[in-house]
């Protein structure tokens, strides 16, 4: 058996049937006996509509155009920039500091070391068509040219180093596709 | 993949039509909110239009551990409390701990007063406007959240006791000034 403190404590949550089974049978047995803790059942039955009843917030007419129209103002929906943007850039660089760099290196550098350098870069052109052309694939650029296979030593070098910036800024690009 | 956190990965890929479908889906919510903790029509609507971008700024950041209602009833909750500390809204508002002692003298009143007369929901309404903020987020949240406590307490990182007594006092408040029949200013 509960008394009137512990009845008139539980009202809320009897009213939101916040109570097992056996806490309720005791209020109900606590409530058929006792007529103050009836009234105060009473009054918080009243309390409880008016706030369950209290009505809810309006929106605006126009309330969600105007959310997007300040989301735009404030840079949070603009249209992120297109797939091929950035990587035709990342491209562009790398083909322009490997040409400069190739060309520094076929000035200075002797025989010898250039022919073996050829070598090795002919080899990678062989990844070059694969390279550019998932390059080419990924971002919705031209596809893959047919590269020249007669060039000089100097050409090769520098083809061999676009070859290996153009697989890295891929794979930077493919890496950051990922994690976005 | 829940419809929901469907929604949220195209609210992320800043999917127009998601946050379109997000801002109406819960804009009722946040304008509830808004209108119970303010009480000023003249900046509800500011409010939820900064409570939907706070949201998607923050949108990337939410990790599902919570439901997106729950989420943005605590950026709305936060939003309420900031524009509550502005000089406009700021007034004393009653004391919980001093009225409970009324509220002892008052209780056993309860039989002797006639309540059918009273406009009750526009006395309620004023007298939930006197609560502390965190009381009277409580009581809101309580009716929109399907009385359930443990939701209460997710959205405003309180323990689950604190909002039980939160709870308890706010509406022995509210029956203790009803009851007392005080003219609302």
């Amino acid at each position: 058996m509960i008394d009137c403190p512990q009845c008139q404590d539980s009202l809320a949550d009897y009213l939101g049937a916040n109570l097992t089974a056996a806490e309720r049978a005791a209020m109900q047995a606590h409530l058929a006996a006792c007529p103050a803790c009836r009234l105060e059942l009473d009054l918080e039955t009243r309390l409880d509509a008016c706030l369950a009843g209290a009505p809810a917030g309006s929106p605006p007419p126009g309330f969600t155009g105007r959310v997007l129209t300040r989301a735009r103002r404030e840079g949070l929906l603009t249209a992120p920039e297109p797939r091929w943007y950035a990587p035709a850039l990342a491209f562009a660089a790398s083909l322009a500091a490997a040409l400069l760099g190739a060309y520094g290196y076929a000035s200075l550098a002797p025989r010898g070391s250039l022919d073996w350098a050829a070598a090795q870069a002919q080899r990678a052109l062989a990844w070059a068509d694969v390279a550019v052309t998932r390059m080419a694939g990924a971002t919705g650029l031209p596809g893959a040219q047919a590269l020249p296979r007669d060039l000089g030593p100097a050409e090769v070098l520098a083809a061999g180093a676009i070859v290996v910036l153009i697989t890295v800024t891929w794979a930077i690009y493919e890496t950051a596709s990922e994690t976005t | 993949m829940s419809e929901e956190q469907e929604l949220v990965r195209r609210c992320v890929q800043r999917d127009e039509s998601a946050w379109t479908e997000l801002v109406e889906r819960f804009q009722v919510m946040v304008f509830t909110v808004a209108d119970r903790m303010v009480h000023d029509s003249a900046v509800t609507e500011d409010m939820a239009q900064e409570v939907f971008m706070r949201v998607f700024r923050n949108l990337p950041a939410f990790r599902g551990e919570a439901r997106l209602s729950t989420w943005i009833y605590r950026i709305a909750y936060r939003v309420c409390l900031e524009e509550l500390d502005k000089p406009r809204h700021r007034r004393t508002h009653l004391s919980l701990d001093a009225d409970a002692a009324a509220g002892e003298v008052l209780a056993g009143q309860t039989d002797a007063v006639e309540l059918a007369d009273v406009d009750l929901r526009q006395e309620t309404a004023y007298w939930l406007s006197r609560l502390p903020p965190a009381y009277r987020m409580v009581l809101t949240l309580y009716y929109l959240q399907e009385r359930r406590y443990a939701e209460i307490a997710e959205v405003m990182e309180l323990p689950l006791g604190t909002v039980k007594t939160y709870l308890h006092r706010a509406r022995r408040f509210l029956k203790d000034h009803l009851v007392a029949g005080e003219p609302v200013a």
